[in-house]
C-alpha cells in the first residue's frame, strides 16, 4: 500500500511538473531586461526609454567624440600630431576606405539612436503633456542624427539636393534594406520630424515635469532637448540648406524667446570647466550629459586633445590646433585661453593644445550640441543672405564683442560681412565639429596642416576631394544590395 | 494517522522477517591457476543483494533462505553459477572468459551490456584517475580516451581545461562536452567572475569516482538530444559493496616544480642582456653619449643579475590523503569517503586545498523497492593569482618581461617596491611583493547529491524516480594593495562577488527487459522517461576602492568607497521525454534504437521542441558457427550507428526580442531596445555516423577498438550580418556548416606473459580533420589570429607570411601577398594569408607501458601530440627589439649581426616595431610528454599483512610531467596550450615527484 501511495505522490507530482506547467517551466524570462513590446506601459517608462536615447547619443563615435572631432580634424583647425595613439589617422589623411571604422561607428551608432528615437516616438502612449513632450524630444533626436548621417555621408544640399541622401528609418524592420533616399527627400523628413518635435514640445528648460505613472519628477536642464532646442537645431538645417528665411525665424525665435545669454567674457573658462547641465540658459541650448557612472572613460572627448601627462591628465592628446587658428584670436579675445601654447614630442615648434574640455575623472566632460553664440551666427548669417547688412554685424558683434571686451566690433560691407562671419564662426565654434561643414556647404578650398613643422607637407583640399564625406560602410553595403557607394570609394 | 502507523508496523515485521531468515555464506575464488581473484562479484540470482571477493579472494555473505544459486563473476572470467543446496562454504574456480559476456558500461540512463552495446564508449575506471597530482579529473582524463583532446594552458591547481571530443563543432555556443554526475547534467568549467580562472570540477575527489563513461557516437549521444552534440562524460561515484566492511586508506605525498620550458625561451642573464641593448642602441644609430646614459640608467656594471624565473617558481607541496569506508549487506550498502588534497603551483602564490567527503547509501526496502542516495561534496580554496595575457601581477608573466638588472630587494633585505628609476619598478611590478600582499582568493563549496527510488513493477519491469542537484557557492575575495601594483592608483582596490548557482534535474522512467523466443535468444531492453532540469544562478558583484594603509584587511568593509554593487541572475530549463530500445538476438545481433525530444527555454519560440533519433547496430562475429576453427580471432564485433544530436550550448536568453537598461542618463535609468533576438533561434544539429569495431586476437592478447565517424553539424550559430539602419548590426541566427571526421583507435597488447613477468602496452591515436563547410553569405570571419573560411580548419591561421632573415642586411622580409614572389621588409606591406597551419592536432594519443614483476610493477604513460602550430600571442615584448628594455628570450642571442649571418632572429634594433608577430610567433606544436610514470610494489604476503591488521598493502613512486621533448628549436614556451594553442602567459605547468601508500583493511 505504501509502494503504491509512494508511485501515485510520483506520479502526480511529474505530472503536474512535467505537463500542466511545462509551458510556462520552458519560459524564463531574463532578470536584466523585459519583453520589447511590453516595456513602455506609462509616461515614466517612456521617460526611460527617452533616457535611454539620450544615453544612446554620448556613444564615441556620436556626440561622445567622433562627431566633434571629425569637423575640425578634417577641416582646417586642426591636424593629427605624429606622436598620436593611432585614432582617426585616416581621416586626418584623407584616405579612408570602405572598412573605415569611424564611419562605420557613426552609421552604426547614428541609426541606433535612431532605433531607440523610433521606439519613443511609435509608442502607442498619448494624451498627456509628458508623453507629448517625450515624443517631441524623440522627434526632434531623430531628426539631429538623419541631421548628422545626411551631412556626414552625402553631398551637401547647397550643392545638389537631388544626389543619394542616406535612407530613412521611422520604424523598425529587422528584414529591410533600404535605398537612400535623395538629400532633399532627407531634409524633408528632418524638418517633418522638428515639426512633429515644435507641435509637441511642451516645455523649456528650468520647467518640471511630474509623471503620472510614478509621482518621480523631471527637471529640465540643458541636457534635456527643450522648446528653443528645436527651433535652434531648425534654425541650423535650414542653414545647410540654404534657406535664409526660415533660418532666420527659427534663430529669432530663439533669441527673442528662448531667454539664453552669452556667458560673460571672464568667466568663458568657467563655463567650459563646468561639467554640469545647466537651467540657467547661459550659452547651452542642448548637450550630451556624461557622469561619473556613465561615461567613455579614456575615450572622453577631452583625452583626444589632451595628453595624460601632467598638467593635462587626459588620455591620448592625438590633436592639436594650427597655429593659424590661435593667431586668429586678439590678445584679449577670451577664447585665446581655451588653447594652451605647449610642447609635444616629435613637434619642434609650439604646440597649440585645446583646453575647451577639461580633463575631469570624477564627472566627466558634457558635449555641447547646440549652443546660442551659435544660433546667432546662424541669424547673422541669414541676416547678410537676406541682404540685411546691418543687422548682420549687429548679431556678429554680439558674440564678437562679448568674447573680445576691447574688440571694436566688425564693420564690413558687401561679401566681406560673410568671410568676418566665417571667421567668427571659427573662432567660436573652433573643436565643437562645425568648421569642416562651413567649408564644404559654401564649397570652400583650404589648407590643410599635416605637420606643423614641414609647411611643404600640407595639403590643399577642394571641395572635389571625394573623402570629405565618409565612405558607406562595408557592413551596410555587403549586405544590403539597394545601397549605393558614395563616389571615390 | 492510523493507516501510516499500520504500514510502518507492517514494513517493520517484513524486514525483521527478512532479517530472521537470513542465513552466511563464504567462499573463496580462485583464477583456473589457483590465484586469487579479488573484487570478484557475488551475487545471489534473481536479487541485487551481493558483494565481491577480497584480496585474497574470499567472501562473505548473507543470502535469504529463499536464494538458491550465487553469480560469481569477474572481469576477463566467465561468469560461474553455484548451487547453494545445503553447503555453507565454496571454493570456486573461474575460468578464462575472451567474450567478457556480463561487462557492462554506462550509458545514458542505465547501463548496458557491452556484448549487446551498439555505441561508441569509451570507459575509464576510477583507479586510472586516483591519487594522481591533478586538481581536476578532466585534467586526469588526457591520454586516457581516444579522441578525447584535454589541454590545459595554466598551470594553477584548479584551471579550467579545455576538452574537446571529436573536435571542435561550433564556432559561437560551446565546444565543451556535456558532464553528468551520478545522473544530473551538471554546470561545468569555469564559473569565476573576478579571479583568473577556476574549475568546477577541482570540488571533485577523483579517489571518489567508480568510472566514467566517455559517449562519443550518435548511437551513445543522441539520448541526450539537444545536449549531445559535443559529447557527453558520464561520472559515476562509488558506492558501496555487500560484505565485510573494507576501510580503505590512500595517500599520495610530493613536491612539483615547472614542467618545463625550453632552451629558447628562458630569460637571458645581465651580461647578455645588457649586450643587447647596447647593439640595439648602436644600430638604431644612438650617440654613444646616449648610449652611455641609457645603460648607466639600467645600472650597467653594478652586478646586480637576477634571475627571476627562478625567483617566482618554487618546489610546490603536492598531499593528498583519502580514507573511504565500504559497508553492507544483502540489503543496505553504504559507501563513505573523506579527502584531503592540496597543491601548490609552481609558481609563487598559486595554490589550490580541497577538504571533500561522499557518501552513497542504497537499501533494498524489499525484493521489488530500493531507494538510495548519495552527496559528494567538495570545498575548494584557491589562491588565484593572476595569470592573463599580459597582466603587470601574472608571476609568469613578468618573470619573463622584468629586466635581469632589476634588483626585488632592497639593502636591508625589504621588498624593492620603489618606482622610482630604471633600477626599481616604475612600469612593471615587483612580483615578490605583489604575492605577498595581494589576495586573489576563491573559496567554492560544491554539493552534488540527490536520491533515487527503484521499483521492480513486475518481473523485467522497473520504474526509476531520480532527483539530483548541483549546488555551487563561491565566494571571491580580490585585493590589490594600496602600495604597489595594480591598486596604487586607487588606494588599493578590492572586488568581493557571490555567486551561488542551483540546479536540479529530475527524471523518471521506466526500464523493460524481456526475454523473447524459444530459448530466450531474443533479449529486449527498452526504456522511456521524462526529465526536467532548473538552473538557476544568482550573483552579487562589488567593487571598492580607497583602503586603509595596510594589507591586513582586504574585505570591502575596510574601503572608504564602494565603487559597484549590483546583483543579476540567470536561469534556464530543460524538459525532455526520451525512449530507447536495444534488441539483440542470440548475443550476435544487436539493434538499437533511441528518440529524445527536448524543450528548453534557451530556444526561440517558435523553435522550442526539437527531436532527435539515432540508430545503431552490432555484430558479433565472433558468435557466428563459421569464426569456431579461427583461432586467431577470439572476439569481433562490429559497429555502426547514425543519428542526431544537437548543442544548446548558447545563451539564455538570447533569442528573445528585449528592451534592456544600462543607456543610463543624468544619473537615472536608461533603457532601450537592446536585443534584437530571433524567435527562431534554436540548438546547433548535429547528425552523426560512426563505424567501428572492436577485435581481440589470441584469446584477446590483443585487443584493438576502431572507430571512425563523421560529424556534420548543421545550424550552427553565427552573428548574421544585417542592414545596420535597423541600429543592429547583425542577428545570431541558425546558418553555417561544419564537419569533423576522423579515426580512433585503441591498441592493448599483453606481448609477454610468463610465469612472474607480465607486460602490457597500450596505445590509443586519434585523428580530426575539421571543415569550414558554410559561413553566412559565404563570407570569411576573422577571429583573432585565426579565420574561418569555407574549406579550411576553424583553427586556420591567418597571418603574415614570414620569408626569413636576409643574411645581407638582417632585416626580416615578409611575403607581400600569398603568391610568395616578392618580398619586403615592411610588416605592415606585407598581406594577410592562410598559412596552412592550424591550431588543432592532426593527431594525439598516449602509449602506455606496464610492467610487472611478481610484487613489483611500473607503468609508463607518454602523450603525444602532433601537427598543430602553437602560437605566443606576446612575443612583441620577448622575442622583438621593439620593446629592448624588457626581459628577452635566450633565442635572441643568435640574431644576425653581420652580414653573411643565416639565423632565424633578425638584427636586434632598439625600438623597431612589429617584428615578432605574424608567421614568426608561430611554432611547432609538436611534442612526447612522460606524463605518468609509476613504480610500486604490492605486499601480498598474508600472514605479515595479517601482523599488520591490513589486508592490503601498496607504495609506490610517482612522476608526472617528468620529461617533455618538443620538435621546434626556437620553441619559447610549452606547447600545451589549451585547444586554442595560443600561449596567454598562464602560470607553468608542473612535473611532480610523488610517493603514495594504499593500505586496505
Amino acid at each position: 500500500m505504501k509502494l503504491k501511495n509512494i508511485l501515485q505522490a510520483t506520479g502526480v507530482a511529474s505530472v503536474l511538473v512535467f505537463s500542466s506547467c511545462s509551458k510556462s517551466f520552458l519560459d524564463q524570462t531574463p532578470y536584466n531586461s523585459v519583453a520589447l513590446p511590453v516595456a513602455i506601459k506609462n509616461d515614466a517608462d517612456l521617460n526611460a526609454a527617452m533616457n535611454g536615447v539620450y544615453g544612446s547619443l554620448r556613444a564615441v563615435s556620436l556626440y561622445g567624440r567622433t562627431l566633434f572631432v571629425k569637423g575640425d580634424l578634417m577641416s582646417d583647425n586642426c591636424f593629427l600630431t605624429t606622436a598620436n595613439s593611432g585614432r582617426y589617422l585616416t581621416m586626418n589623411q584623407y584616405n579612408m576606405i570602405n572598412t573605415d571604422g569611424d564611419a562605420n561607428g557613426v552609421w552604426a551608432n547614428a541609426y541606433a539612436a535612431i532605433k531607440n528615437a523610433n521606439l519613443v516616438i511609435n509608442s502607442t502612449l498619448s494624451g498627456t503633456d509628458n508623453i507629448s513632450q517625450l515624443k517631441a524630444e524623440a522627434y526632434a533626436v531623430r531628426a539631429l542624427m538623419h541631421f548628422e548621417l545626411v551631412r556626414n555621408f552625402a553631398t551637401p544640399y547647397t550643392v545638389d539636393p537631388t544626389k543619394p541622401g542616406i535612407p530613412i528609418v521611422t520604424a523598425f524592420d529587422q528584414n529591410s534594406l533600404p535605398a537612400r533616399s535623395t538629400v532633399k527627400e532627407v531634409y524633408n523628413q528632418i524638418i517633418a520630424d522638428l515639426a512633429a518635435a515644435a507641435a509637441n514640445v511642451k516645455y523649456t528648460i528650468n520647467n518640471s515635469m511630474t509623471f503620472n505613472s510614478t509621482g518621480s519628477t523631471r527637471t529640465l536642464n540643458s541636457s534635456y532637448i527643450t522648446k528653443y532646442a528645436i527651433s535652434a537645431l531648425q534654425a541650423r538645417v535650414y542653414q545647410f540648406m540654404g534657406d535664409w528665411t526660415n533660418a532666420k525665424n527659427a534663430a529669432l525665435d530663439v533669441v527673442n524667446n528662448g531667454g539664453f545669454t552669452l556667458a560673460a567674457s571672464g568667466s568663458l573658462g568657467a563655463y567650459w570647466a563646468s561639467a554640469n547641465p545647466r537651467t540657467d540658459k547661459i550659452e547651452t541650448i542642448f548637450e550630451v550629459t556624461s557622469d561619473a557612472n556613465n561615461n567613455n572613460g579614456s575615450d572622453r572627448l577631452a583625452g583626444i586633445y589632451l595628453p595624460a601627462a601632467a598638467p593635462y591628465s587626459g588620455a591620448y592628446g592625438d590633436v592639436l590646433a594650427n597655429a593659424s587658428l590661435y593667431n586668429l584670436y586678439g590678445a584679449t579675445d577670451a577664447r585665446k585661453n581655451l588653447i594652451t601654447v605647449g610642447s609635444r614630442a616629435g613637434q619642434v615648434s609650439a604646440a597649440y593644445i585645446c583646453r575647451k574640455y577639461t580633463s575631469n575623472t570624477t564627472d566627466y566632460d558634457d558635449t555641447k550640441v547646440l549652443r546660442y553664440a551659435d544660433v546667432l551666427l546662424i541669424l547673422a548669417e541669414a541676416y547678410y543672405n537676406l541682404g540685411d547688412i546691418t543687422n548682420a554685424n549687429l548679431t556678429l558683434n554680439k558674440v564678437a564683442t562679448q568674447r573680445d571686451p576691447l574688440f571694436a566690433g566688425w564693420n564690413d560691407a558687401g561679401t566681406q560681412v560673410l568671410e568676418d562671419i566665417l571667421v567668427e564662426r571659427r573662432k567660436e565654434l573652433a573643436f565643437e565639429g562645425s568648421r569642416l561643414f562651413d567649408l564644404i556647404r559654401l564649397q570652400r578650398t583650404f589648407t590643410k596642416v599635416m605637420d606643423q613643422d614641414a609647411p611643404q607637407n600640407n595639403l590643399t583640399v577642394t571641395p572635389s576631394n571625394t573623402k570629405l564625406l565618409f565612405p558607406i560602410p562595408i557592413n551596410e553595403t555587403n549586405v544590403n544590395p539597394n545601397i549605393t557607394q558614395n563616389p571615390g570609394y | 494517522m492510523r493507516r501510516s502507523t499500520m504500514l510502518l508496523v507492517c514494513l517493520l515485521m517484513a524486514l525483521g522477517q527478512v532479517f530472521a531468515q537470513n542465513r552466511t555464506v563464504k567462499g573463496t575464488v580462485t583464477d583456473d591457476k589457483g590465484v586469487a581473484v579479488a573484487n570478484a562479484s557475488v551475487v545471489v540470482k534473481g536479487s541485487s543483494a551481493g558483494t565481491v571477493t577480497d584480496a585474497n579472494g574470499a567472501f562473505t555473505i548473507s543470502v535469504p533462505a529463499s536464494a538458491k544459486t550465487l553469480v560469481i563473476s569477474s572481469l576477463n572470467y566467465a561468469a560461474q553459477e553455484i548451487s547453494l543446496s545445503g553447503k555453507t562454504q565454496f571454493t570456486v574456480q573461474l575460468q578464462p572468459s575472451s567474450e567478457k559476456l556480463d561487462e557492462v558500461v554506462v550509458v545514458g540512463y542505465g547501463t548496458t551490456k557491452k556484448i549487446n552495446s551498439t555505441a561508441s564508449v569509451s570507459k575509464v575506471g576510477g583507479d586510472k584517475l586516483e591519487n594522481v597530482p591533478f586538481a581536476s579529473l578532466d585534467k586526469g582524463l588526457q591520454g586516457k580516451v581516444p579522441g578525447l583532446q584535454s589541454s590545459g594552458n595554466n598551470g594553477q591547481p584548479g584551471a579550467n581545461q579545455d576538452v574537446r571530443i571529436r573536435g571542435i563543432g561550433s564556432f559561437t555556443a560551446s565546444s565543451s562536452p556535456l558532464y553528468v554526475v551520478d545522473g544530473v547534467q551538471i554546470v561545468s568549467g569555469d564559473i569565476s567572475s573576478a579571479v583568473q580562472t577556476t574549475n568546477v570540477l577541482s570540488t571533485i575527489n577523483p579517489n571518489d569516482i567508480e568510472d566514467i563513461s566517455v559517449l562519443k557516437d550518435a548511437a551513445a549521444t543522441s539520448i541526450y538530444g539537444s545536449r549531445g552534440a559535443n559529447g557527453v562524460i558520464l561520472i559515476t561515484t562509488k558506492k558501496g559493496k555487500a560484505g565485510k566492511t573494507q576501510f580503505r586508506f590512500d595517500t599520495e605525498l610530493g613536491q612539483s616544480n615547472y614542467a618545463n620550458i625550453p632552451d629558447a625561451g628562458k630569460p637571458i642573464k645581465a651580461d647578455d642582456w645588457f649586450n643587447l641593448l647596447k647593439e640595439g642602441m648602436v644600430n638604431a644609430n644612438f650617440t654613444q653619449a646616449q648610449i652611455n646614459s641609457t645603460l648607466s640608467s639600467y645600472g650597467y656594471g653594478n652586478g646586480v643579475d637576477i634571475d627571476w624565473i627562478g625567483l617566482t617558481t618554487r618546489n610546490g607541496v603536492q598531499q593528498q590523503y583519502n580514507l573511504s569506508m565500504s559497508a553492507g549487506d544483502a540489503k543496505t550498502q553504504l559507501f563513505m569517503s573523506g579527502g584531503y588534497f592540496k597543491q601548490q603551483a609552481a609558481n609563487i602564490g598559486a595554490d589550490l586545498r580541497r577538504l571533500s567527503g561522499n557518501i552513497k547509501l542504497t537499501h533494498n526496502i524489499s525484493s521489488k523497492l530500493s531507494v538510495s542516495t548519495n552527496w559528494t561534496v567538495g570545498n575548494v580554496l584557491q589562491n588565484t593569482p593572476l595569470s592573463g595575457p599580459g597582466q603587470f601581477a601574472n608571476p609568469y608573466y613578468v618573470s619573463l618581461t622584468l629586466r635581469p638588472t632589476q634588483n626585488p630587494f632592497n639593502p636591508d633585505g625589504s621588498y624593492n617596491i620603489s618606482t622610482t628609476n630604471n633600477l626599481s619598478f616604475p612600469a612593471h611590478y615587483n612580483p615578490l611583493y605583489v604575492i605577498a600582499n595581494d589576495k586573489n582568493i576563491v573559496r567554492n563549496t560544491q554539493i552534488f547529491g540527490g536520491g533515487s527510488l527503484d521499483y521492480k513493477i513486475i518481473q523485467g519491469l522497473k520504474f526509476t524516480s531520480h532527483v539530483g542537484i548541483q549546488s555551487n557557492s563561491m565566494e571571491e575575495s580580490v585585493f590589490n594593495n594600496p602600495f604597489h601594483g595594480d591598486g596604487v592608483s586607487t588606494g588599493g582596490a578590492g572586488t568581493n562577488n557571490f555567486t551561488r548557482i542551483f540546479l536540479w534535474d529530475w527524471y523518471n522512467q521506466f526500464d523493460y527487459h524481456l526475454d523473447l523466443l524459444p530459448n530466450r535468444k531474443l533479449s529486449t531492453d527498452l526504456k522511456a522517461g521524462y526529465e526536467a532540469i532548473k538552473y538557476n544562478f544568482y550573483q552579487i558583484q562589488s567593487t571598492s576602492q580607497n583602503y586603509p594603509p595596510t594589507v591586513e584587511l582586504p574585505l570591502s568593509v575596510n574601503a572608504a568607497s564602494a565603487t559597484t554593487g549590483l546583483a543579476t541572475a540567470q536561469n534556464y530549463t530543460f524538459a525532455s521525454f526520451y525512449t530507447s530500445a536495444n534488441f539483440s538476438y542470440d548475443s550476435r545481433y544487436s539493434l538499437y534504437g533511441s528518440f529524445r525530444r527536448d524543450g528548453s527555454s534557451r530556444f526561440g519560440a517558435n523553435n522550442r521542441f526539437g527531436s532527435f533519433w539515432s540508430v545503431g547496430a552490432a555484430w558479433n562475429v565472433d558468435k557466428e558457427a563459421f569464426m569456431k576453427d579461427i583461432k586467431l580471432i577470439s572476439q569481433l564485433k562490429i559497429r555502426g550507428s547514425y543519428g542526431s544530436t544537437g548543442n544548446a550550448g548558447i545563451g539564455n536568453y538570447q533569442w528573445r526580442q528585449t528592451y534592456g537598461f544600462g543607456a543610463n542618463y543624468n544619473g537615472n535609468a536608461g533603457g532601450t531596445f537592446n536585443n534584437i533576438g530571433n524567435i527562431d533561434l534554436t540548438w546547433e544539429k548535429t547528425n552523426q555516423t560512426d563505424i567501428g569495431f572492436d577485435l581481440g586476437l589470441l584469446k584477446n592478447r590483443v585487443t584493438i577498438t576502431f572507430d571512425y565517424y563523421k560529424k556534420l553539424t548543421d545550424g550552427l550559430l553565427f552573428n548574421k550580418p544585417i542592414s545596420l539602419t535597423t541600429g543592429f548590426g547583425s542577428i545570431l541566427s541558425n546558418i553555417g556548416k561544419i564537419e569533423n571526421k576522423g579515426i580512433e583507435i585503441a591498441l592493448n597488447v599483453r606481448p609477454v606473459e610468463v610465469r612472474n613477468f607480465a607486460w602490457d602496452l597500450g596505445f590509443n591515436f586519434a585523428h580530426n580533420k575539421n571543415t569550414v563547410v558554410s559561413l553566412p553569405n559565404h563570407q570569411d570571419i576573422a577571429n583573432g589570429s585565426f579565420r574561418l573560411t569555407e574549406g579550411r580548419d576553424i583553427q586556420s591561421f591567418y597571418l603574415r607570411s614570414l620569408a626569413g632573415v636576409d643574411p645581407a642586411t638582417g632585416a626580416e622580409l615578409w611575403y607581400v601577398d600569398n603568391t610568395k614572389s616578392a618580398t619586403t621588409a615592411t610588416y605592415a606591406s606585407a598581406a594577410l594569408q592562410f598559412l596552412d597551419k592550424s591550431g588543432s592536432p592532426k593527431y594525439f594519443g598516449a602509449v602506455t607501458n606496464s610492467f610487472s614483476y611478481k610484487r613489483f610493477y611500473a607503468s609508463a604513460e607518454f602523450y603525444y601530440n602532433y601537427g598543430n602550430y602553437v602560437q605566443d600571442l606576446y612575443s612583441q615584448y620577448f622575442l622583438s627589439s621593439q620593446f629592448p628594455t624588457r626581459g628577452k628570450y635566450t633565442i635572441n642571442l643568435s640574431r644576425w649581426q653581420k652580414p653573411g649571418d643565416i639565423t632565424t632572429v633578425p638584427k636586434y634594433v632598439y625600438g623597431q616595431a612589429n617584428n615578432a608577430n605574424g608567421e614568426r610567433a608561430l611554432y611547432k606544436g609538436d611534442y612526447i610528454r612522460l606524463r605518468n610514470v609509476v613504480l610500486g610494489y604490492r605486499m601480498d604476503n598474508k600472514a605479515l599483512l595479517a601482523k599488520l591488521h591490513l589486508t592490503s598493502l601498496n607504495f609506490y613512486v610517482r612522476g608526472t610531467n617528468l620529461w617533455t621533448k618538443t620538435y621546434d628549436a626556437t620553441l619559447p614556451f610549452d606547447p600545451e596550450q589549451g585547444v586554442t594553442s595560443q600561449n596567454q602567459e598562464g602560470l607553468l605547468s608542473a612535473k611532480s615527484v610523488t610517493v603514495g601508500l594504499n593500505i586496505g583493511f
